[in-house]
């Protein structure tokens, strides 16, 4: 308990000093608050032209799509915050940086996620919560228990499954020793994923995405038991519940990959 | 009980053999010829609570690896380490609780905000009390001014003024042993002399442990009671500045200046070279003391001035460092 306090009062002040760093720079805040929100327009934009010369693509109208992208969207603010710092963690480890973390008497996986959070993310989450709202109102999702809980579900196991990926993936460099910056790749996949609805891609691709990689999990699943449409994998419900826990134990595997990347490390030096 | 003990530590590395060119390249591709290299080969020392022990070799010596294995950084392939006689391999949590670890090339101050901002970070991240925070950083400032930079953001601090602020923040949790790796390099005359008065004053009034690494001859000379010499990850020498120009270069140089040309011998001592009016004599002190030189010398001729030299610490080192790789080979 004692432990617990003590965790959150420097994840809390962690937090403050990057809000902080964050304004130390106003007129890059600014550049990013115009620039990110602009990029999730444009892509919202271009699923309105493409349903304009469709009318509906897999079976899904505007609307439904506009909810899709704004699940979508939200978890990926949401995840910008979180994980940014994996985004960059090769070079953070060939850089020696992660020496400092094991001179300080606490986790260091914790340090590393909590120490710098990503202010700017909220720029992503912006146009995210925009976006969530609007597809959640055109769709008229009903906000009952059930789907409250599914859709938080939805949302941390999103979140979580998109950061797993960066971390695990990141934590590579610990045994290549050179990094590869593969993010923007990550979320490129991601996007395409959930984007538009699975269900348009040829099986095959359907089943990669679902089974091997299973990015389709994001948001693409858990939104077609919402609005009740057709998909590969049919569940009378509880589609978000295994979002939730895919989330979690991608994020389990993650860490154990960072964890033991790290005794590699430590055995191997930099 | 000694505050750090090291016992028979040994790490290697694993690399892999690199062949020259594209053939090369691929070969080691496909057949890489593992090659194990050995950083710190079985070194063993003990130091006591309040030392200032310099630990000095040549650039990849072993040096910054012994420390960042004393640290916890990285674990020892074979060998013991122990902190209070807790092993930072097995508790790191409780290890480096007592230790302030500053490493001279990097910072671990937030770059974006103002100085004051790392130290409350620092007191919640060590849980540091209230008393024991505001005590540590009223000592921080009278030693090292920190009042004055405490509001500056990190990016625009000189150097020295960096280093200031690294030094503060490695002491905030009042750590029994500190870890300085190279803590003077490239700083200016009046930034060395801060951060060796800084050294000595946490020494003597809070008997913090020292261990610094560093190729500074002047923070050897002024601040370090006892060298550990390493070269090639073996520890060469070991033992006070004092015993290691008794035994590396016992002899001394009396340079006397006579009022013409002379050429006196003197049975204890060799004529190093004469020019002029001036002959510069060699002598071993266990064989004769400069007073006697001095005297039995004047007896011959008329002694105009003198001037006696020990062997610079520079040539010390550099005959340390050599003459053990030379056994070696």
């Amino acid at each position: 308990m004692k432990k617990l306090k003590h965790y959150c009062s420097v994840a809390m002040l962690s937090a403050r000093l990057s809000i902080q760093s964050c304004i130390e720079y106003p007129i890059a805040f600014i550049g990013w608050l115009i620039s990110n929100p602009i990029q999730f327009l444009v892509g919202f934009a271009t699923i309105k032209f493409v349903v304009m010369e469709f009318d509906t693509i897999a079976g899904w109208d505007f609307k439904e799509l506009a909810f899709l992208y704004g699940v979508s969207i939200l978890s990926h603010g949401l995840s910008v915050i979180f994980f940014t710092k994996t985004w960059y963690m090769g070079w953070t480890i060939i850089h020696g940086e992660m020496d400092r973390l094991r001179l300080r008497p606490m986790n260091t996986l914790f340090q590393f996620l909590v120490g710098e959070l990503n202010f700017v993310g909220f720029t992503d989450l912006i146009p995210g919560i925009i976006l969530f709202v609007y597809g959640c109102i055109s769709v008229d999702f009903k906000w009952t228990l059930y789907n409250t809980v599914a859709m938080i579900c939805t949302i941390i196991g999103a979140t979580l499954l998109r950061g797993a990926m960066y971390l695990g993936l990141g934590s590579i460099t610990f045994w290549s020793k050179s990094p590869m910056n593969i993010s923007g790749f990550l979320q490129e996949l991601f996007n395409r994923t959930n984007m538009y609805p699975l269900s348009m891609y040829p099986r095959a691709v359907q089943f990669v995405f679902s089974f091997i990689l299973p990015f389709s999990w994001i948001c693409f699943y858990p939104a077609s038991e919402f609005l009740g449409k057709d998909s590969l994998i049919k569940l009378p419900f509880g589609m978000a519940f295994i979002t939730l826990a895919l989330g979690i134990v991608m994020f389990m595997i993650a860490c154990r990959i960072f964890s033991a990347g790290f005794k590699q490390y430590e055995s191997a030096g930099s | 009980m000694p505050v750090i003990e090291v016992k028979h530590l040994v790490k290697q590395f694993k690399t892999v053999k690199k062949e020259k060119g594209l053939k090369g390249s691929i070969k080691g591709l496909f057949k890489p010829e593992k090659k194990i290299v050995t950083a710190v080969n079985d070194i063993s020392f003990s130091i006591e609570k309040g030392e200032i022990v310099g630990y000095i070799g040549p650039n990849g010596a072993g040096k910054s690896t012994t420390v960042k294995m004393m640290s916890g950084i990285l674990a020892p392939t074979s060998g013991e380490i122990l902190i209070n006689g807790v092993s930072p391999a097995k508790d790191r949590k409780s290890v480096v609780r007592q230790l302030g670890v500053v490493f001279g090339q990097r910072t671990q101050l937030y770059w974006d905000l103002r100085l004051g901002e790392s130290f409350e970070l620092l007191r919640r991240i060590y849980a540091v009390d209230d008393a024991t925070f505001n005590s540590n950083m009223k000592m921080m400032d009278d030693i090292l001014g920190i009042n004055s930079i405490i509001d500056t953001p990190v990016r625009q601090l000189s150097l020295g003024q960096r280093m200031r602020g690294d030094l503060a923040a490695a002491m905030l949790h009042s750590p029994d042993v500190l870890f300085l790796d190279e803590p003077t390099i490239g700083l200016d005359v009046d930034a060395k002399h801060a951060i060796r008065h800084f050294i000595k004053e946490i020494n003597s009034t809070r008997k913090t442990t020292v261990i610094l690494t560093t190729h500074d001859l002047g923070d050897i000379q002024e601040l370090c009671k006892r060298l550990i010499i390493i070269n090639n990850g073996v520890i060469i020498e070991d033992g006070s500045l004092d015993e290691l120009v008794d035994r590396i270069a016992p002899f001394r140089q009396l340079i006397v200046d006579f009022y013409s040309p002379q050429h006196i011998e003197h049975p204890k001592a060799a004529i190093d070279k004469i020019e002029g009016a001036r002959t510069v004599y060699r002598f071993e002190k266990s064989q004769i003391t400069a007073a006697e030189l001095i005297d039995d010398i004047g007896k011959q001729a008329k002694i105009k001035d003198i001037r006696l030299e020990e062997a610079s610490i520079d040539d010390i080192i550099r005959i340390a460092y050599n003459e053990k790789s030379e056994h070696r080979a």
